[in-house]
C-alpha cells in the first residue's frame, strides 16, 4: 500500500511539473521583462530586450520613477507569429501607487513582439 | 378553575401573539411608531437630538429610530410661521454641543443674536447636529429634515467626517441601513452598504425589535423630566482637556503623507448633501480646530490631524467648493487654542461665540441673497508681497510688456519669471498653423502640479471663481483660450515624469493609437499651438536621464509646430538644483520661452512649499487679496496666465 501511494505521488508530481512547464519561452521572456520593468532592475532588463529597443525599454522603466509599481495576476501566452516575430499577449495589470493613489495599466492592451537571437528570447517592443 | 378553559386561553393567547408578531414583521411599523410622540404636546420639544449614555441623570439617551428622534425636537412641533427664515444646522458633536447648554451652542447663540433678513423675517436656527463624525450620517438626517422646509442649511464639517472607510461607522448609520441604501442608489455614492446587515425575519418580530420598542417608550417616558428640568446633558466641572502635547505620529487614518487624494475622502457624499438640499441654499463651514503649540505640534495640529493631511484636506475642500460655486466658510483657525474643551473640535461658549459671529455674518448676507464671503478687499498693491525675481516690477506689471530680446544671465536663478518670445518661437508657431494647429488651444504637459485641477482649471469654470484684480487685462487671453484651461491633458497626470510622456504604456488606450506616446496622443487630439511643459519634480530620482528625456519632448513639440514653454519647478528635491539648471539651459539652447516659476515664489513663506518641501501651498485664485497671495498656487496660476498672455501676444508679431 505504501509503495502504491509513493508511486501515485510520483506520477502526480510528474503531471504537475508537466502542467507548469508548458509556457512558451517567448511568453516567459515577456513575463521576465515585466518583472524586471516593475522591479526597476535595469541590468536585468537590458539582458531581456533587443539592442535596438534597449533605450526605449530603459526609458519605459524610468517612467515608473515616481510611482511604486507591482504586477498583479500577470500571465502571458503566445498569440501568433509575424515573420521572425513571436507575438505575446498578457493578462493582468501593472498596479502603480503614487501618494497612496492606485491606478492600473492593463497588460491586455498590448501585444509584445519577441524574437529569438542566438537561442535567447528577447522582447523587441510592443504595439 | 376549569383546566380546559385555561388551556384554551393559553392557546388563544399564543395564537394572538403569533399573529401579532407576523403582522408586526410584515408591517415593520417602527418609523410609524416613531411618529407617535408626546413631545410638543404633553411635553415640550427638545432643543437637540437625543444622545447620551446616562439617561437617569440626563433624561436622554442614544437611540436609532431617526423618526422618533426628530419627533422629539421642538422643531417638529412648530408650523413654519410666515415671518420665519428657517435655518437647519447640521454637523457633529461640536454643533450638537458637547459640554454646552443649548443656549451656548452655535444654534443657541445665533438665535440669541436675533438676526433678521433684509425683508424683515426673523432668522431662526434649529440644531440637527449629532455626535459621531460621518458625512453619511449628516445627509441621512438632512434627507429627513428637508420636510421642515428650511430656507437655508448650515453644514459644519471637519476632515474626520470625510474618510470613505468611516462613513458607515456611526451607530446611527449602522442601525438605519434602510435609509442609507436608497441614498447610495440615488446619488451613486461609493459606500460599502453591503456591509450593513438588514434585520432578518426573526429580528423584525416584536421580540427581535424589543430594544427599539423599549427605546421609543423610554424616549416618551423621559419627556416630562426633560420638559421640567431642561437637562439633556451632564456638565462636569472637571473634564480631561483636549490633548496639546502630541505623539510624533504623522499618519492619519493609517495613511501617510504627503497628500490626501480625492479618492480617499467622501466628496461624493458631500455633493449628495447639496443635491438633497436642492434649491435650498447651503452654507458649508469648515469648523474650527484646535491648533496646538505643544510637543510635536510641528507635525500635528492636534490629536486628530497631522498637518500634511489637514492642509491637503483644506486645499481640496476649498477647491471643490470653488469649482462647484458652493457657499463656503473656512473657519479652521478662527478659535484660539484656549477656547477648546475636551476635544480638538469642542469649543467653549466663548469659542462658539467667535464662530457664531462669523457664521452669523455669512447667514445675514446669504439670507439677503448675497455671497457668503465678505466683499473682496480693496486692492492694496503696496501690501501685496511681490515674489522675488530679478526684475520684480517688470514681471508683475499689469501691462503686458514683453521684452523683445532675451537677456543672457550667468545663473539660472536670475532669469525673469516671465518669458520673452523669440523669432524662433514665432517660426515654430507659423509652421504649426500651416500644419493645422489650433491657435486658440494650448496643452498642459507635466506632472501632478500641472495635471491638477488646481492648475488653470478655474479659468474655464462658470461662473468665474477667480478675481484678477489689477491683472484684469488677462481676461482677453482667458476668453481666447477658452476650453484649454479645464481640459484634462493626456500627458499631465499624477506620477508622470519626463520619461512617462514618452512611454506608450502610459497612453490612454481609450483615445490613443497603438504605440502612441501620451505626448504624441495629446498633440494629435488637441492640436495645440502652445505647450506648457513643467516636468522635474518626479524626475529627481534619476536626474541624469532628465536632460535627454526633456530634449526629446522639446524636439517632438517643435517638430509638431507647437511652441514649447518650459517651466522651472518650485522644489529642490535633487539637492543641487540641477534640474532647474537643465531646464533653463535647454530653454536658452532651443531659443524657446522660459517661465521661471521658481523665481516667482521665493519670497513667499517657506518659498511656497508645504512641509514635504515638494507640493505647493494652496489658496484660491484671488489675485487682489494680499493674504491669498501669500500662497504659491495663486502665484502659479497668475504667472502661468501672464506667461500665456505674453507668448500669445508675442507670437502674433511677424518673425
Amino acid at each position: 500500500m505504501k509503495t502504491k501511494i509513493l508511486y501515485l505521488a510520483f506520477v502526480l508530481s510528474l503531471v504537475l511539473v508537466a502542467c507548469t512547464s508548458n509556457a512558451s519561452p517567448a511568453a516567459t521572456a515577456v513575463e521576465q521583462y515585466l518583472t524586471a520593468l516593475v522591479g526597476k532592475q535595469s541590468d536585468t532588463l537590458s539582458t531581456l530586450v533587443c539592442a535596438d529597443w534597449e533605450s526605449q525599454a530603459l526609458m519605459e522603466m524610468d517612467s515608473f520613477g515616481a510611482v511604486a509599481p507591482e504586477l498583479k495576476d500577470a500571465a502571458c501566452q503566445e498569440s501568433g507569429t509575424e515573420g521572425d516575430l513571436t507575438l505575446v499577449t498578457c493578462t493582468g495589470q501593472i498596479v502603480t501607487t503614487y501618494n497612496d493613489e492606485k491606478s492600473e495599466l492593463d497588460l491586455s492592451d498590448w501585444t509584445y513582439e519577441v524574437i529569438q537571437q542566438n537561442g535567447v528570447w528577447l522582447v523587441c517592443g510592443y504595439r | 378553575m376549569d383546566v380546559r378553559f385555561l388551556r384554551n386561553v393559553l392557546i388563544k393567547a399564543a395564537v394572538l401573539f403569533l399573529l401579532l408578531n407576523i403582522a408586526f414583521t410584515a408591517c415593520y411599523p417602527l418609523d410609524g411608531l416613531g411618529r407617535v410622540s408626546i413631545y410638543n404636546s404633553l411635553a415640550r420639544g427638545r432643543e437637540r437630538l437625543p444622545f447620551g449614555e446616562n439617561p437617569q441623570e440626563t433624561y436622554t439617551f442614544s437611540l436609532y429610530n431617526l423618526e422618533a428622534m426628530l419627533q422629539s425636537l421642538a422643531l417638529d412641533g412648530l408650523p413654519k410661521p410666515a415671518n420665519e427664515f428657517r435655518v437647519l444646522v447640521l454637523g457633529d458633536s461640536s454643533i450638537w454641543g458637547t459640554l454646552l447648554q443649548p443656549v451656548e451652542t452655535l444654534v443657541g447663540q445665533l438665535n440669541a443674536a436675533n438676526l433678521t433678513t433684509c425683508d424683515g423675517r426673523a432668522i431662526r436656527a434649529y440644531n440637527l447636529g449629532y455626535p459621531t463624525l460621518s458625512l453619511t450620517k449628516d445627509i441621512m438626517i438632512l434627507e429627513e429634515a428637508m420636510r421642515y422646509q428650511p430656507d437655508l442649511i448650515i453644514w459644519s464639517v471637519t476632515l474626520q467626517a470625510f474618510p470613505k472607510d468611516i462613513q458607515l461607522a456611526s451607530p446611527l448609520v449602522q442601525n438605519n441601513p434602510h435609509r442609507v441604501r436608497p441614498l447610495k442608489e440615488q446619488y451613486d455614492l461609493d459606500l460599502p452598504v453591503e456591509t450593513l446587515s438588514e434585520p432578518n425575519f426573526w429580528q423584525r418580530t416584536l421580540i427581535g425589535q424589543r430594544r427599539s420598542l423599549a427605546d421609543w417608550l423610554r424616549l416618551q417616558l423621559y419627556a416630562p423630566m426633560w420638559s421640567a428640568t431642561g437637562i439633556d446633558q451632564l456638565y462636569p466641572a472637571d473634564y480631561e482637556p483636549a490633548q496639546r502635547d502630541l505623539d510624533p505620529d504623522e499618519t492619519f487614518n493609517n495613511w501617510s503623507g504627503p497628500d490626501l487624494g480625492f479618492e480617499q475622502l467622501s466628496f461624493d457624499v458631500l455633493s449628495a448633501g447639496f443635491e438633497i438640499a436642492g434649491e435650498t441654499p447651503v452654507l458649508l463651514v469648515n469648523e474650527p480646530i484646535l491648533i496646538s503649540a505643544g510637543q510635536n505640534s510641528d507635525l500635528r495640529y492636534n490629536f486628530y490631524y497631522p498637518r500634511w493631511a489637514y492642509d491637503s484636506y483644506r486645499a481640496m475642500l476649498g477647491e471643490t467648493a470653488g469649482l462647484n460655486a458652493w457657499s463656503y466658510l473656512d473657519l479652521w483657525n478662527l478659535v484660539p487654542e484656549s477656547q477648546f474643551t475636551n476635544s480638538a473640535i469642542h469649543l467653549t461658549p466663548q469659542g462658539v461665540s467667535m464662530m457664531a459671529e462669523a457664521v452669523g455674518d455669512a447667514l445675514n448676507r446669504m439670507s439677503c441673497g448675497q455671497s457668503a464671503q465678505p466683499p473682496a478687499p480693496t486692492p492694496t498693491p503696496t501690501a501685496t508681497p511681490l515674489p522675488a525675481t530679478a526684475t520684480p516690477v517688470a514681471v508683475l506689471s499689469p501691462t503686458p510688456t514683453p521684452t523683445p530680446t532675451r537677456p543672457v544671465y550667468t545663473d539660472w536663478r536670475d532669469y525673469p519669471v516671465l518669458p520673452t518670445v523669440s523669432d524662433t518661437a514665432r517660426e515654430i508657431y507659423q509652421r504649426g498653423l500651416a500644419l493645422g494647429n489650433n491657435p486658440a488651444a494650448f496643452s498642459k504637459v507635466g506632472d501632478c502640479e500641472t495635471g491638477s485641477d488646481w492648475f488653470l482649471r478655474t479659468f474655464d469654470v462658470q461662473p468665474p471663481l477667480y478675481r484678477l484684480g489689477e491683472y484684469e487685462y488677462l481676461q482677453e487671453m482667458i476668453l481666447y483660450f477658452d476650453g484649454s484651461f479645464a481640459r484634462r491633458s493626456i500627458v499631465a497626470k499624477n506620477g508622470f515624469n519626463a520619461a512617462t510622456a514618452l512611454s506608450p504604456i502610459w497612453a490612454d488606450p481609450e483615445v490613443c493609437l497603438s504605440g502612441e506616446t501620451p505626448l504624441a496622443c495629446e498633440y494629435r487630439i488637441h492640436k495645440p499651438s502652445i505647450a506648457l511643459i513643467a516636468f522635474g519634480t518626479n524626475d529627481t530620482k534619476n536626474p541624469a536621464r532628465f536632460e535627454g528625456d526633456l530634449r526629446k519632448i522639446i524636439e517632438i513639440t517643435i517638430e509638431a509646430g507647437i511652441v514649447p514653454v518650459l517651466s522651472t519647478k518650485a522644489d529642490n528635491l535633487e539637492g543641487d538644483n540641477s534640474i532647474n539648471e537643465t531646464i533653463v539651459k535647454l530653454a536658452v539652447e532651443y531659443d524657446i520661452p522660459l517661465w521661471n516659476f521658481w523665481a516667482a515664489i521665493q519670497d513667499l513663506p517657506d518659498a511656497g512649499l508645504r512641509a514635504d518641501k515638494m507640493h505647493l501651498t494652496w489658496a484660491q485664485n484671488y489675485f487682489d487679496d494680499p493674504e491669498t497671495m501669500e500662497k504659491a498656487w495663486p502665484w502659479r496660476n497668475l504667472t502661468a496666465l501672464q506667461t500665456l498672455d505674453i507668448v500669445w501676444r508675442g507670437l502674433q508679431e511677424t518673425p
